[in-house]
């Protein structure tokens, strides 16, 4: 059984990690059925549908292929500048497209179509500039050479494409044309989110130990040449498409943007603790006297987790991800300055991280795991004093994977409830998970105090999660 | 990363169809054409918005006034043409490995109800324009009986608008006003004049002629103006008997254009490729011939034989082992050479002894619309409301007499009935394999013996629903649109269909909201199970005995816990 469930852990992370790619798919076979039958989009070469889903795909998920600027460097973050360089990346696949066609029919309309699309590009790269600039420029010349080769070589080999169509007539070359047109605009797509400048800032910084830098060409390998033969076996399999089966088109160009672009892996989530208050569950005294054993006590308040409430107090918590990466080996490029080393997780609970996911060894953003210290435990003598105290995880709901068998009871009067919605943090227990809902209580001497968990944005730059304070003791010990 | 991309590579795969033993034709797409047509408003100023079925001059010279069926006050085709019935139109797509023949009457079978019981329709055809030569061999007097029969034949179809197809004597004789209606219930617009049964209209008007015999001697002169009837808005038996048809003209031959007459335009919606235009009705040329009896060739009888355009429709016939074929047949040659097969001109039915029907034989055609690489690639079926509501009530009723005659009850929109309920229609075509052997192909059985068999393939299960078969009122919609979708559409009229039309007529909004709330189903339904425990399962509590910063009630006693102050169980 646990090949199936880990082909199925493996399926549901696979749609939860694109479920916005997997959106657009379903949205587009939506919209394909309004399509006019002689409309540029609904061709029956299916190329210009191709090319719109690589562009919905570059809006969602296109970034560079390349590895980025240097690690060490702080790039701008500009809003608008970011939304130009997107829509540069999905406007690049329709000049070559547009070129591919203007080689094909020999049309000089379509030819400047293609050139106005280019213009437009660059238009917009020009004025999205400035969104991940760094500033460090080791070499101070503009890279027009690289620009104009690069459009010059894609252009080219679009062209070349159009005219082979045209000049073969044959089914086989046009497929293989068309999967190679698909190729090229994906490497396009990476190429035009890039910048030249990166590569130089590496080159000049060089790796780690004194080597000299190489650049990864596997990314751009692989978005050249994965859907071109993706493509190229759709076409060489199934033969011509007809445009009511462009969703399999569709799909091919999504699971390979899911591919080439997948979500960055973040390197710690921001989990804000927030103290929450009850909002009800306090026993009505009937008597003064006290109750026997078999009747449960009175007096007493009964915290529910739904029946809370959040205070305007939050303690902010930065958890970090162990992912199957290797630190060292994450980015290899020297850096620039010496670096003091990550900071260490540490929390008044325990070691606290998001820890691979058992099945699939994948890292996930949805379990907290708890590595509790020793010293957790019910009493504490100290000085002649006994103290008790008592910390506990309560859990409303338990989701999918997690233990809902039910729990055996102590008392007759207890609830029963699942094994997973309480966790009590005692000296018996080494390992605590935490999700998104859960109430950390912990009380001393029947004063309780609760805290809601939330998961919160994943922190994607290293940068940014090594200026974080880590959280004290003293910010859960003071009231208030 | 080779994980990553295989489940979704799987689908991708999983999401083809594969090509099994496949149906000559193809459901192309079902729709209302009035509906869709009256989408667009008519510009009244425009000289081609109504069509106006302008009956053939010679026709009307010689067979009388045209007179539209009884009890309707209209041609059929022109009130299809103008959108003032609804009107059920079906359009099939031929398989790319089928011969490009038109579909005829007996390649098709169009029905409502199920399997074993049901209504057969039968859609709108095209007029015929038939050049008759009859050829009597010196047998004058079978000749003029078999010219009276087949002048008043045409005739008829001439002030009907309908086509003649070959009937039961019942039929028949109802048809020539020999017999009234059944159940004397008055002027029945079902056939000519008191049939039963729905017959296909006609998409424009006929024409007809017959080539001049110097040796003929018509009984009655075409300039006889009177007993055409045209002193009754019905049709008389004046319009039936007096009926002639004129002399074939120099202009009048087989393959040349048709003068005067002008069929129902039709128009296919944009495609991908430059649409073929409309092809002018031409002359067809019907040879009946008279054999008579010769013992050296085992012919005992007057035997007949026909050819129309041709095609020998006896030997047809006996090769195709057709309800139609004779008992027995033997071989002529024509004047031109030609060598025909031969049946009996006469039949016996009890006492009586009829001629047989050549006009009856001779196959009309569905329309077709096309491309200009293949002009004929889509045929149009265009059945009219009447039928399917006739169709729907004898259903309905336990016997087809009770509905007879019957107007105002029941379903009064058929074809919106039919649209809303697909499981009714049944489209049934020939194999593919059986078209390309031309109807019936050879089957060798187990014993080594060979048997002519016919497939027919019942192509309108796709707009079933059901699971596996079974359960067919289990409806998942108007479903031929969901992946043929971007098929075209034909309406009748001078204007090309526009896309909303199109879109319209295949239902694309639906189609994609019926998509996009599966999967968005799909999501929360997947979601939803996963957490369906949530409902019954119990929320753990625990117990404290003081909050901090709650309002304390009261004076508390040092090192005894404040009170809380906070809200009794059960409240929020």
């Amino acid at each position: 059984m646990t090949p199936i469930r880990r082909l199925r852990a493996a399926v549901l992370a696979q749609f939860q990690r694109n479920a916005d790619l997997i959106a657009v798919w379903v949205a587009l076979a939506v919209a394909q059925q309004q399509v006019p039958i002689t409309h540029f989009f609904g061709r029956e070469d299916l190329l210009p549908w191709v090319t719109l889903t690589l562009s919905i795909v570059a809006l969602i998920r296109g970034r560079s292929l390349g590895p980025g600027p240097h690690p060490m460097l702080t790039p701008r973050v500009d809003s608008l500048s970011w939304y130009m360089q997107k829509l540069s990346m999905a406007i690049a696949p329709w000049g070559l497209l547009l070129v591919y066609d203007a080689a094909r029919t020999l049309s000089l309309g379509t030819a400047g179509a293609a050139f106005g699309v280019g213009v437009a590009v660059l238009v917009c790269r020009i004025v999205g500039a400035s969104h991940g600039q760094t500033a460090w420029r080791p070499v101070r010349s503009t890279p027009w050479m690289q620009w104009t080769f690069g459009t010059g070589l894609f252009v080219g080999a679009s062209a070349a494409l159009g005219v082979a169509t045209t000049v073969i007539a044959l089914d086989q070359v046009r497929w293989l044309a068309q999967s190679m047109l698909l190729g090229g605009m994906f490497v396009t797509l990476g190429l035009v989110g890039g910048r030249v400048q990166h590569h130089r800032q590496r080159r000049v910084a060089g790796l780690k130990g004194g080597r000299a830098y190489r650049p990864a060409l596997f990314p751009l390998v692989l978005a050249g040449i994965g859907p071109t033969l993706g493509y190229a076996v759709v076409q060489f399999v199934l033969g011509d498409l007809p445009f009511t089966q462009a969703f399999v088109v569709s799909l091919l160009v999504i699971v390979w943007g899911a591919i080439v672009w997948p979500r960055p892996e973040p390197h710690a989530v921001a989990v804000m603790l927030y103290e929450v208050a009850p909002t009800g569950g306090r026993d009505i005294l009937a008597t003064q006297t006290a109750n026997p054993f078999d009747a449960p006590p009175e007096g007493a308040l009964r915290f529910n987790p739904i029946r809370s409430q959040r205070t305007r107090t939050g303690h902010p918590w930065l958890v970090p991800i162990v992912g199957s990466r290797i630190e060292g080996l994450d980015d290899p490029v020297a850096p620039l300055w010496p670096v003091r080393p990550p900071f260490r997780p540490s929390h008044t609970l325990g070691d606290a991280r998001f820890e691979p996911h058992p099945l699939t060894r994948e890292t996930q953003t949805e379990v907290l795991t708890l590595h509790l210290k020793a010293e957790s435990g019910a009493a504490d003598m100290s000085g002649g004093q006994v103290q008790t105290k008592r910390t506990l995880v309560l859990r409303a709901f338990i989701p999918p994977g997690f233990d809902s068998r039910r729990r055996k009871r102590t008392y007759t009067w207890e609830q029963q409830y699942a094994r997973d919605a309480v966790q009590v943090l005692d000296s018996t227990l080494e390992i605590c998970k935490l999700i998104d809902g859960d109430i950390i209580m912990m009380s001393q001497e029947g004063v309780a105090h609760a805290y809601e968990v939330e998961m919160g944005a994943p922190i994607y730059r290293a940068a940014d999660a090594f200026r974080f304070r880590p959280a004290q003791l003293e910010d859960y010990v003071e009231a208030g | 990363m080779i994980r990553r991309s295989l489940t979704p590579a799987l689908a991708v795969l999983a999401l083809t169809a594969c090509e099994t033993e496949a149906p000559s034709w193809r459901l192309a797409s079902v729709y209302d054409a009035a509906a869709i047509s009256n989408m667009v408003p008519v510009e009244t100023e425009d000289p081609n918005a109504a069509y106006v079925w302008v009956p053939s001059a010679g026709m009307q010279a010689n067979c009388g006034p045209a007179k539209a069926p009884d009890g309707l006050g209209i041609f059929e085709g022109e009130a299809m043409a103008n959108g003032l019935s609804p009107v059920l139109a079906v359009v099939l797509e031929r398989h790319p490995d089928a011969p490009p023949n038109a579909l005829q009457i007996n390649d098709l079978w169009v029905s409502i109800g199920e399997t074993q019981e049901d209504f057969r329709l039968h859609p709108s055809v095209s007029p015929r324009h038939i050049s008759l030569e009859i050829e009597d061999n010196d047998l004058a007097r079978d000749a003029e009986q078999v010219r009276t029969q087949m002048q008043m034949e045409m005739c008829m179809e001439h002030k009907t608008g309908r086509a003649w197809v070959a009937a039961g004597e019942q039929q028949l004789r109802q048809a020539f006003l020999l017999d009234p209606p059944d159940r004397n219930a008055g002027p029945d617009r079902k056939y000519f004049g008191g049939q039963r049964d729905p017959v296909p209209a006609l998409l424009g008007p006929p024409d007809a002629c017959v080539v001049y015999d110097p040796g003929y001697t018509a009984s009655r002169s075409t300039s006889d103006d009177a007993g055409r009837g045209e002193g009754s808005l019905d049709i008389v038996p004046a319009d039936v008997w007096g009926a002639t048809v004129r002399n074939c003209l120099p202009a009048e031959q087989p393959g040349y254009t048709v003068q005067g007459v002008s069929n129902i335009p039709m128009r296919l919606s944009e495609v991908a490729e430059a649409p073929a235009p409309q092809q002018e009705p031409t002359w067809n040329e019907l040879h009946v011939a008279l054999w008579p009896p010769n013992a050296a060739l085992g012919r005992t009888e007057i035997e007949v034989s026909i050819v129309y355009n041709g095609d020998d429709l006896v030997r047809q016939a006996v090769e195709d082992e057709s309800s139609t074929a004779p008992a027995s047949h033997h071989m002529g040659v024509l004047g031109n050479g030609m060598q025909v097969f031969t049946e009996p001109l006469y039949e016996q039915s009890g006492t009586v002894r009829g001629v047989k029907d050549p006009l009856g034989r001779v196959p009309y055609h569905y329309p077709t619309l096309g491309t200009v690489q293949d002009p004929g690639r889509y045929t149009v079926l265009l059945i009219p409301n009447w039928q399917i509501v006739e169709g729907l009530r004898r259903l309905e009723s336990e016997s087809g007499e009770q509905v007879m005659g019957a107007a105002g009850a029941g379903i009064q929109d058929g074809v919106g009935y039919v649209l809303q309920h697909p499981e009714l229609l049944n489209v049934k075509v020939r194999s593919l394999e059986d078209a390309k052997a031309g109807g019936q192909r050879l089957q060798v059985l187990a014993d080594g013996t060979e048997e002519m068999t016919a497939e027919w393939y019942n192509i309108g299960s796709s707009l079933r629903g059901g699971i596996a078969g079974r359960l067919p009122w289990v409806s998942y919609g108007y479903t031929t649109g969901m992946l043929s979708g971007r098929k075209p559409i034909a309406l009748l009229g001078f204007t090309e269909p526009t896309w909303g039309q199109v879109s319209a007529a295949q239902r694309a909004g639906y189609q994609g909201l019926f998509l996009g709330a599966l999967a968005l189903l799909s999501v929360l339904m997947f979601a939803g199970i996963r957490r369906v425990r949530d409902l019954w399962g119990t929320v753990p509590e625990e117990r404290v005995d003081f909050w901090p910063g709650q309002v304390l009630a009261g004076s508390e006693d040092e090192g005894e816990a404040p009170a809380a102050d906070v809200p009794a169980g059960g409240e929020e």
